[in-house]
């Protein structure tokens, strides 16, 4: 090495040897890898999740009702001609839909990747002030995510990191992709899964005074080296203010990569409460920006 | 938090591997990046697309290296994507008296270099590696490491004025 290079290698060294450690984030990393790898398994999911419990355009099956039998109603309905009276699924579910949207809410997502895998995530989510909260850990490898949005600034943290990092820009919803790993992700933004109920396609029939069946499968475009088809089969539940309560479905994937064929479920639990009630979170206090 | 399930092996080892890389490859990713934060990323990146073929990888002795290796590429090919780094514009347009007469001096005349010529040159002089291994490390020839090598060393020459003489001019 001549002066230069000496002088350079010596300043690289001395402003390196200057930098404070920081704790290896070796169980985030390994969380991030392990659902990676799911997410590998299921390209595409992100759009096949958003057909979940769809209702536009459905292919209204005919509809069970078995507790018209046993509910209150059943003298009525089971008399002649009064089926035709009960309003179809499809509508009910849209003003669902329509009534669980831009109003604040709380949400609860429990995501189930095997025996003892367990990602569940709480949080809330005001539209109107673009505030809101995820907190997610993930029980196989021990490992949290934090998310914050203060008035549409985004803020993240996870465990093993001392400071919260800030997203440089604004946003107007939580980054549901982020903390529980995209995939199934898409179908768990209530936003998302609002959009969804009203635009997609799905077979949805009633099976209770607030309960919502739903089957539909997707295939997604192979690629060169994937073939994915993914089945889900669920049920919507309404709360008494005719507001989405709960969405809870169970997602198949089919496929192939690389030649080899893999099958992969994963039960996935939407709940969603205290709709309309005040979001407040507060700014972290040890920040770090994005440069 | 429910830790009772246990690590697989290979899961045990991945974790091992990324304790004990990190304090070595982070300092490259911020010579990189020129940013702690966005180094940090990159590294967590390049480590989680390690992970996802670590039943092969791990069988190989050359970890760190495949690492490094990960890192530049990942830093390309981000830069690439987001072309965002912003301490560019921030270079003095005229050279220092002596050297560079402080840490961010010498950061914003690295990140003034376009990415790969900073990965050679940060891997040469801080990393040690000869051409050759620069070479490997990059995916390209010995050719191109020289020439990546020189310009660079070129912008940082203008940027810090090189001394022009070894010794003391007074003892001639």
């Amino acid at each position: 090495m001549n002066i230069l290079e000496s002088q350079l290698a010596n300043r690289l060294h001395d402003m390196m040897d200057d930098e404070v450690g920081s704790a290896p984030p070796a169980l985030a990393v390994l969380s991030r890898g392990q659902r990676a790898g799911r997410r590998r398994t299921a390209t595409m999911v992100a759009t096949a999740s958003l057909a979940v419990v769809a209702v536009g355009g459905v292919t209204v099956a005919a509809v069970a009702q078995p507790w018209a039998q046993r509910g209150p109603g059943a003298l009525a309905q089971s008399r002649p001609g009064a089926a035709a009276q009960v309003p179809a699924p499809r509508p009910q579910l849209a003003a669902a839909v329509a009534a669980s949207q831009n109003i604040s809410y709380r949400v609860k997502v429990t995501q189930t990747y095997g025996p003892g895998s367990v990602q569940t995530t709480d949080g809330a989510f005001d539209p109107a002030s673009a505030t809101g909260y995820l907190n997610s850990t993930s029980s196989g490898a021990g490992v949290t995510y934090e998310e914050r949005l203060v008035n549409g600034v985004r803020y993240v943290s996870s465990s093993g990191s001392p400071d919260w990092k800030q997203d440089p820009g604004t946003y107007d919803r939580l980054s549901y992709d982020q903390n529980l790993n995209g995939a199934p992700s898409a179908s768990v933004d209530p936003q998302q899964l609002f959009e969804t109920l009203r635009n997609s396609g799905a077979t949805v029939s009633q099976t209770g005074p607030r309960v919502f069946h739903f089957e539909v499968t997707v295939d997604t475009p192979a690629t060169a080296r994937t073939t994915l088809s993914q089945a889900f089969v669920g049920d919507v539940t309404l709360n008494a203010d005719k507001r989405i309560a709960k969405v809870a479905y169970r997602r198949t994937d089919h496929g192939t990569k690389d030649g080899s064929a893999f099958t992969e479920t994963t039960p996935v639990t939407v709940e969603l409460s205290s709709y309309g009630l005040p979001v407040r979170v507060d700014k972290p206090t040890s920040v770090v920006g994005v440069k | 938090m429910d830790r009772a399930r246990p690590l697989s092996a290979a899961d045990t080892s991945f974790v091992a591997f990324v304790e004990s890389a990190w304090q070595r490859h982070v300092r490259l990713a911020m010579l990189l990046t020129g940013d702690r934060w966005q180094a940090e990323e990159l590294l967590q990146d390049s480590l989680v697309k390690m992970y996802e073929r670590w039943r092969k990888l791990s069988r190989r002795d050359d970890l760190h290296a495949y690492l490094r290796r990960a890192l530049v590429n990942n830093h390309t090919s981000m830069w690439r994507r987001h072309r965002r780094e912003n301490l560019v514009a921030d270079v003095p347009d005229r050279a220092a008296p002596t050297g560079f007469d402080s840490d961010i001096e010498a950061r914003r005349a690295l990140m003034s270099l376009p990415p790969r010529q900073r990965a050679v040159a940060v891997l040469r002089l801080y990393e040690d590696l000869s051409e050759r291994q620069i070479a490997e490390a990059l995916g390209c020839s010995v050719g191109t490491v020289k020439s990546q090598y020189a310009r660079a060393l070129e912008k940082l020459r203008y940027l810090m004025r090189e001394p022009t003489y070894q010794g003391d001019r007074e003892d001639r």
